[in-house]
């Protein structure tokens, strides 16, 4: 390999091209075209709206998003239009920008996950992903399906059904049992990719002052660097078990975090709470850190590199 | 922009130090705390039990900060009326303020026009635009919607109300044209209910005049990740480059007077 070969950041992702590995996380920046627009245009390989379902919600009430030492805490709580108000959203990003717009979706049945995704596929996104794991809304809607192999066995096969010829992603969270068991369980029934992880939780933060927990729904899911180590772990894991490409997500604040992701197996990588820390310069940066490194190994390709932690992880051979 | 490390936001929970009766529907809480803060820039003030909501900083002084605050719910209700342990947790100040001409500027000339709760700001901006030139257009519906501010002293200032209860009847914007008219500004600095924001960019366009309008949108995180606030067009934050915006950045923005959106996402 040349040292001279032009670097590319360029990835397949199911079948959709995207100009980087990096993806705007689901549930930041991710409710209004206009904002998705402006990630894109930020560096972005693609965008993740915020997850949508059959009616409008609400959320809860704040506080409801804040940050500590180390990330961000939510329990912002799944607020949005409803499917049909956001399938004009996706509509206006589509006539705005090429870059390819995954849609999360949620429901609290598998048919309500597959009728959410019918409808969003109306609009045409380049992928859907399954909201199946998160933590804010569970008093209300149960345990995540994102924790039980049937459920989420149900939630793959509706979706993809829903979905028709669009590839579907299936978001799980790293706080089952076996995430490798779960994954391969989506990539049984169908599912075109994984994205890991989901926040980790819940936990809560308490103020000295008033002695009681801040989020007004007082736990909420953690994200950020906190949890990068696990969301490593789990994409390692998934990589391990599964042949479908992974959407590595969870703590992403740098182009090291990035480049750790994909030697773990990840074929794109999700950004969100490093938006607060770094700004929407963030998806220019780690880009420009992800071809730095590309470029002192001598790679020219992403696939080169994707996976190879999972060679230095096998046993040692003998000398 | 970046923020820089992840961390704790919060100023710290504080005690109220003061109320001052504006109105029958308006206070101004009075915090024993200070801290770096432009002019338009705002607050997340959290009322344990009741959410937290954004407010303008209304003034800076040697030893305090202040709010104005309309009681319209349950959060702004117990803001106002505490208990005398009450604490809230102030987090800030968040955003981009107005952009002050430099000490020196002896061609500056600004015109303020505040609506309603709007004023709040322009109080805290007029507080800071000492030795330069500058008006004042206030007004509200009716006078019990106005909060009570300092007037700068040898300041221009002048106030309408829509039903005469205070000052000239009549509008804001009917107020702030006839001081466009009789001395133009260099730049008009606005804050206020969006159609009364609509007209003064209207007013400015039309002769040509530079502004800067802060505004408001249904806000959540207030720390620019969770997109509520976003407006349409450039998608700009108004938690983080606005809520104050130049003439420059607001040509993009398509939402300008629309309805706009709530806590779901979509318009109201």
């Amino acid at each position: 390999m040349s040292g001279k070969a032009r670097q590319s950041l360029i990835v397949e992702l199911a079948g959709v091209r995207l100009e980087s590995p990096l993806i705007l996380a689901s549930g930041i920046l991710g409710t209004t075209a206009s904002s998705l627009v402006r990630v894109a245009e930020a560096g972005a390989g693609a965008v993740t709206s915020k997850s949508c379902g059959a009616v409008p919600r609400e959320g809860h009430g704040g506080p409801c998003v804040l940050p500590w030492e180390h990330g961000l805490i939510n329990a912002v709580g799944l607020s949005n239009p409803g499917a049909r108000a956001f399938v004009d959203e996706i509509r206006e990003y589509r006539g705005r920008c090429s870059k390819p717009l995954i849609a999360s979706v949620f429901g609290r049945t598998a048919a309500e996950f597959a009728e959410v995704a019918r409808i969003v596929a109306e609009a045409g996104p380049a992928m859907i992903e399954a909201n199946v794991s998160c933590p804010n809304v569970e008093s209300e809607m149960g345990t995540p399906f994102g924790s039980d192999l049937g459920a989420c066995a149900a939630v793959t096969m509706a979706v993809k059904k829903a979905a028709g010829a669009i590839p579907v992603s299936i978001k799980l969270s790293a706080q089952c049992p076996s995430i490798s068991k779960m994954a391969k369980v989506c990539e049984d029934n169908g599912a075109d990719a994984i994205t890991a992880i989901n926040t980790v939780g819940p936990g809560m933060l308490i103020d000295l002052e008033t002695q009681r927990p801040i989020l007004s729904n007082r736990v909420g899911g953690l994200s950020g660097p906190a949890i990068f180590p696990i969301a490593l772990r789990a994409v390692f894991e998934i990589c391990d078990a599964v042949g479908i490409p992974v959407i590595g997500t969870g703590g992403v604040t740098t182009a090291e975090d990035a480049v750790r992701m994909i030697l773990a197996g990840a074929t794109a990588v999700g950004i969100g709470s490093a938006i607060y820390s770094d700004g929407l310069g963030v998806f220019g940066d780690v880009n420009a850190g992800i071809l730095k490194y590309l470029r002192g190994g001598g790679t020219a390709e992403l696939g080169d590199i994707r996976g190879r932690a999972h060679l230095a992880a096998l046993p040692e051979a003998s000398s | 922009m970046k923020r820089g490390p992840f961390r704790l936001e919060i100023i710290r929970s504080l005690l109220v130090k003061a109320i001052r009766y504006d109105s029958r529907d308006i206070r101004t809480i009075f915090f024993d705390r200070v801290f770096d803060a432009e002019p338009g820039q705002f607050v997340m003030v959290w009322i344990p039990g009741f959410g937290e909501k954004p407010f303008s900083i209304s003034n800076m002084c040697a030893d305090m900060f202040s709010i104005a605050v309309r009681r319209i719910g349950p959060a702004t209700k117990r803001l106002t009326s505490p208990g005398t342990e009450d604490m809230f947790g102030v987090r800030g100040p968040f955003g981009r303020g107005f952009t002050l001409p430099a000490a020196g500027d002896k061609t500056a000339d600004l015109l303020l026009v505040g609506g309603g709760m709007g004023i709040a700001p322009m109080e805290f901006l007029a507080s800071r635009l000492a030795g330069r030139r500058f008006r004042m257009a206030c007004a509200g519906k009716t006078a019990a919607l106005i909060p009570r501010f300092v007037k700068p002293a040898g300041v221009e200032v002048r106030l309408a109300t829509e039903d005469g209860t205070l000052g000239r009847k009549g509008l804001v914007t009917e107020l702030a044209a006839d001081m466009i008219d009789q001395r133009m500004p260099t730049c008009v600095c606005a804050c206020g209910p969006e159609p009364m924001l609509v007209r003064v960019r209207e007013m400015c366009e039309e002769r040509n005049i530079d502004y800067q309008l802060c505004l408001e949108r249904y806000m959540k995180c207030g720390i620019g990740v969770c997109g509520s606030c976003c407006l349409d067009g450039s998608g700009a934050r108004v938690c983080v480059e606005g809520p104050v915006f130049d003439r420059e950045a607001l040509k993009s923005v398509t939402d300008l007077g629309r309805p706009r959106r709530g806590p779901t996402g979509s318009r109201q």
